[in-house]
């Protein structure tokens, strides 16, 4: 019988586990954003020193549980979310994410929250936490499905150089 | 993977995050607090240049890492030495907050931010944690997010693979 090695098309599958460790992380990290009210205050400093090289953590700029800070502010809140609702969807949509062109989705995705921050650098609006976070989840949401489709791409395209079969 | 190609890329990541914790180009961070991203990034995106594209997913995590872990190891060694240049280790005074966040507050809210900035004193967190602890954060958070920029730089510059439809 004559054998003959053919590559797999797996470039656009989904591969489970990356996905499952991407949501492992961003779950962690939406976890270490929550904390600061429900732990003691070292612990609490710990989680807060963790974002301090990418958040102001303004107090006035963050939500407050119970008196306390979360870790991030309020746009930095809406990113993390986002983001992890993205990674949480990218299963249900990767079909639909096929053809987007990262670029362009990044800076459609960006746009609402650099127009809240611009506008009101400029003084021809006031942002509000609600506008914040709510610029900042979509920013985050874009940011999570891009980032785990090219985890994925990446997973597949190594997936399709490895895997010959016989036929 | 090459490690001799990869080496120049990361101290070149080194150098940005270094720069960013510098005064004053770390007053930038008060409106654009990626420093430590961009770190990853730009190394992850040069080093996938170098490779024709062909950057690993697995690579450019592993360029962030280096380049947020050595980052981080020469500014705990610079703050050990009394250096104050980094961004989660507050400096004396409220101009060396880690995050420079009179610059953010005197960005959307000028007046505000000039009073804050008057009045003298810091708007951070008071961190009860000892230097050893605040470096060990450091070390994770700046290598956690440069890993990051790596993958951001994979998103974002990596070459996706073309749609074949099947014949």
């Amino acid at each position: 019988m004559k054998v003959r090695l053919l590559s797999i098309d797996t470039t656009h599958s989904f591969s489970l586990k990356p996905w499952l460790w991407t949501l492992l992380l961003s779950t962690g990290l939406v976890v270490l954003i929550f904390l600061p009210p429900f732990v003691p205050p070292p612990f609490r400093m710990t989680a807060m020193a963790f974002f301090q090289p990418v958040c102001h953590q303004l107090p006035e700029r963050s939500f407050f549980l119970e008196g306390i800070p979360l870790a991030v502010c309020h746009r930095c809140t809406g990113i993390y979310l986002g983001a992890w609702v993205g990674i949480l969807l990218y299963p249900f949509l990767h079909a639909r994410l096929r053809r987007i062109h990262a670029w362009k989705w990044l800076v459609i995705g960006s746009v609402p929250a650099v127009l809240d921050w611009g506008l009101t650098f400029l003084g021809l609006w006031e942002n509000i936490p609600l506008s914040r976070l709510l610029t900042g989840s979509l920013a985050g949401l874009t940011i999570g499905l891009l980032v785990t489709r090219s985890l994925q791409f990446s997973v597949s395209s190594r997936l399709q150089k490895t895997t010959p079969v016989s036929v | 993977m090459n490690s001799k190609t990869r080496t120049p890329p990361i101290w070149l990541g080194v150098l940005i995050i270094l720069i960013f914790s510098l005064w004053p180009f770390r007053l930038i961070n008060g409106i654009f607090c990626l420093g430590v991203v961009l770190g990853g990034m730009v190394p992850a995106y040069i080093h996938g240049k170098q490779q024709g594209n062909a950057l690993e997913s697995s690579e450019a995590i592993l360029i962030g890492l280096k380049s947020g872990f050595w980052a981080s190891i020469l500014i705990i060694a610079l703050n050990a030495l009394g250096v104050y240049i980094q961004f989660s280790f507050p400096g004396p005074t409220g101009w060396l907050d880690p995050i420079p966040q009179y610059i953010y507050l005197i960005a959307v809210a000028f007046w505000d931010g000039l009073r804050g900035l008057a009045q003298g004193g810091s708007l951070s967190f008071k961190f009860d944690i000892n230097f050893w602890e605040r470096a060990v954060i450091t070390l994770i958070s700046n290598t956690a997010f440069a890993a990051f920029g790596g993958i951001f730089a994979l998103t974002l510059f990596k070459q996706e693979p073309p749609i074949e439809t099947p014949s």
